[in-house]
């Protein structure tokens, strides 16, 4: 390409670089001198040092990445195994892929209200079929419970979320050829030495988006949570997204949530930058 | 190292039966092809003996060994595809290794193994290349290699000269024939390519529409085809087939082409049937510029000069006539020219079922 094309080229994606600078830049830009601010007065980095080493017991990092791990790695396991067991079943997978979509497409707060419902101690469905194991009605506290409160909602999130890596993962399977695994099948390989060798690396763009996507979401995840149990109980599930909301809607600390919102940001890119690499380069592999 | 043997295997996909009943032995060492066009369930039988399909009926041995309901991978195979189907992400040397690896062999007799298939098939300087960056003519030769550094009881190979171009093709086939010699593993070739059929094979085993044509060696399915189909699809161009009838003449027996009454042929056999078909290999008919008795006159259509001979040809009463010839003036286009057959080349099939008559 010359340089004179090169400068028509420039000149015509300009206008799109130029709208997403005015979108996406500017607020971020806002947002990080807002967060040095406080009620007008520049505090440099006292939100974020608040953030961080707070005496709060508040752990709204930690949570967030602990939730986001247990979620993103369960659902991860679990699309996966599903996309597996239905590829060449054609019509389970009909079956299967109407059905499973279902969690995927009622909306977030629909479906952990649902949950809230379903893990209620008192009356919820979970533990009257729990009392059928011997464990008496409102014995279990799902929701209240400090030590289970985050296994609830990310059990919930998997819920919603699990059909998603499963359609990516399918739909990557089915691009698939048949004959390497046919070859590996001659060749005398076991089932494990199959999935290792063979179908994970060749299914690696596939996971690599579905983890991106589930990382992005599960990183700022809102909806489910706070449905469920508003941050509580004692901060348990207390994420940055609510961390962002809450001083910024209760209490006007505009500067605070904007730090807060800056660190997001930086965190998710600090976590899906090497799953982009690592996609980038998968894919060029194969190009 | 071990002979196959088929009994009855049949394979049908829903409604469609893509292998009919089929019996047959292959024995220890030996190179055999499934020969024939696409669809005819060449590559379904290849896969049947893989395991890579499940049979609707019938028993495959291996050796003394029934496999019929073994998975792939405990039938000890090793298996050459059309399009290599190698393992895109991983290089030449690890697609070697692989099988190795799936049988737990240690390192140091890996190593060895690599490096003694890589010197023979002189991928010694591709071994840390990826797939998507060898040549057809590579990948093909790494295929290959993957097969043979196992040292398997027979090699299956679906078409694996097919994705390469018309010359490396043929050098191939020559090396591919040349390793089976020398490893002595017998081997189940399939192709539709009746050239690289009948250079490369012990024995061939012609295939149609599920069903066994004909099985014996490259050259009685050549000189002997035991019917029409198969004398028109082993054989370029193919044989030339008329219509005839049989009829005393004195006290020899002569056919006659129905198309064109005056061309005659003496009867290789006493007793033809009254009406029959008549096949002549384009290879047996000598052409003439000047008339001749018997002889089917007819016009020159094309001329197709392939080097050490040519192939014509010609439009007669009887129809599109074959003719390969090693002629030293050619014909001209639309020039009218004599045909003759050379005695004793002639094949008879039955004119119903076209099953050949005779010896």
């Amino acid at each position: 390409m010359g340089f004179q094309d090169r400068g028509v080229g420039a000149a015509l994606v300009a206008p799109a670089l130029l709208l997403l600078a005015v979108m996406l830049l500017l607020p971020q830009a806002h947002a990080l001198v807002l967060s040095l601010f406080e009620e007008g007065r520049f505090v440099g980095l006292k939100h974020y040092r608040a953030l961080f080493a707070g005496a709060d017991p508040v752990r709204p990092i930690g949570n967030t990445l602990a939730f986001t791990a247990a979620s993103v790695s369960t659902s991860l396991i679990l699309g996966f195994g599903i996309a597996v067991l239905l590829d060449r079943r054609r019509r389970a997978q009909r079956l299967v892929r109407s059905l499973a979509i279902a969690p995927f497409v009622i909306p977030p707060i629909v479906g952990a209200f649902s949950w809230k419902m379903m893990l209620d101690p008192n009356f919820g469905v979970l533990n009257y079929f729990l009392t059928f194991l011997g464990v008496p009605m409102g014995r279990i506290e799902w929701l209240s419970d400090p030590r289970l409160a985050m296994a609830s909602v990310v059990l919930t999130d998997v819920w919603m979320n699990t059909p998603f890596v499963m359609l990516v993962v399918l739909a990557g399977l089915q691009a698939l050829p048949r004959s390497p695994f046919e070859a590996a099948a001659i060749d005398g390989a076991s089932g494990w030495l199959v999935l290792r060798r063979v179908l994970l690396p060749l299914l690696a763009p596939s996971l690599l988006v579905a983890a991106i996507f589930r990382t992005v979401f599960a990183l700022r995840e809102f909806a489910t949570i706070w449905v469920m149990t508003q941050g509580g109980p004692v901060n348990a599930t207390y994420v940055l997204s609510m961390d962002v909301y809450r001083p910024l809607f209760l209490y006007a600390r505009e500067g605070y949530s904007a730090a807060v919102g800056f660190v997001m940001l930086v965190l998710t890119f600090t976590l899906t930058l090497p799953l982009m690499v690592r996609l980038y380069r998968v894919s060029i592999a194969r190009a | 190292m071990a002979s196959i043997r088929l009994e009855g295997v049949s394979k049908a996909f829903g409604a469609v039966q893509a292998l009919r009943p089929t019996s047959l032995e292959v024995s220890d060492a030996e190179f055999f092809t499934f020969l024939g066009p696409s669809g005819c369930g060449k590559t379904t039988l290849l896969r049947l003996v893989a395991g890579l399909e499940e049979p609707t009926s019938g028993e495959i041995y291996i050796g003394e060994r029934c496999v019929t309901r073994l998975k792939p991978k405990d039938r000890d195979l090793a298996m050459v595809f059309q399009n290599y189907a190698l393992y895109p992400h991983m290089t030449v040397r690890e697609n070697l290794a692989f099988p190795l690896e799936a049988k737990h062999l240690p390192r140091g007799e890996i190593q060895a193994r690599i490096e003694e298939v890589a010197r023979r098939l002189e991928l010694a300087g591709l071994l840390d290349r990826r797939p998507r960056q060898l040549s057809g003519g590579q990948q093909q030769r790494v295929a290959l290699g993957r097969a043979i550094v196992r040292n398997p009881r027979a090699f299956l190979m679906d078409e694996p000269l097919s994705n390469l171009d018309a010359k490396l093709r043929i050098q191939m086939r020559g090396e591919l024939k040349r390793l089976q010699k020398d490893l002595g593993i017998t081997t189940l070739y399939v192709t539709h390519d009746q050239e690289e059929a009948m250079t490369m094979s012990d024995r061939i085993a012609v295939l149609r529409e599920g069903a066994v044509q004909q099985c014996g060696s490259p050259e009685e399915i050549y000189r002997r085809p035991r019917n029409r189909w198969v004398g028109e699809f082993v054989g370029t161009p193919p044989m030339n087939v008329f219509e005839a009838t049989a009829e005393r003449r004195g006290g020899a027996v002569v056919l006659r082409a129905i198309a064109a009454p005056s061309v005659r042929f003496p009867s290789p056999i006493p007793e033809p049937p009254e009406k029959l078909l008549v096949g002549i290999r384009p290879e047996h008919i000598l052409i003439h510029r000047a008339p001749l008795p018997d002889a089917l006159p007819g016009r020159v259509h094309v001329v197709e000069p392939v080097g050490d001979c040519s192939i014509i040809a010609i439009r007669t009463d009887a129809g599109l006539v074959n003719v390969k010839a090693a002629v030293e003036e050619l014909p001209e286009m639309d020039e009218v020219v004599y045909l003759t057959a050379l005695a004793g080349k002639l094949h008879l099939f039955a004119r119903e079922t076209g099953e050949r008559i005779g010896p």
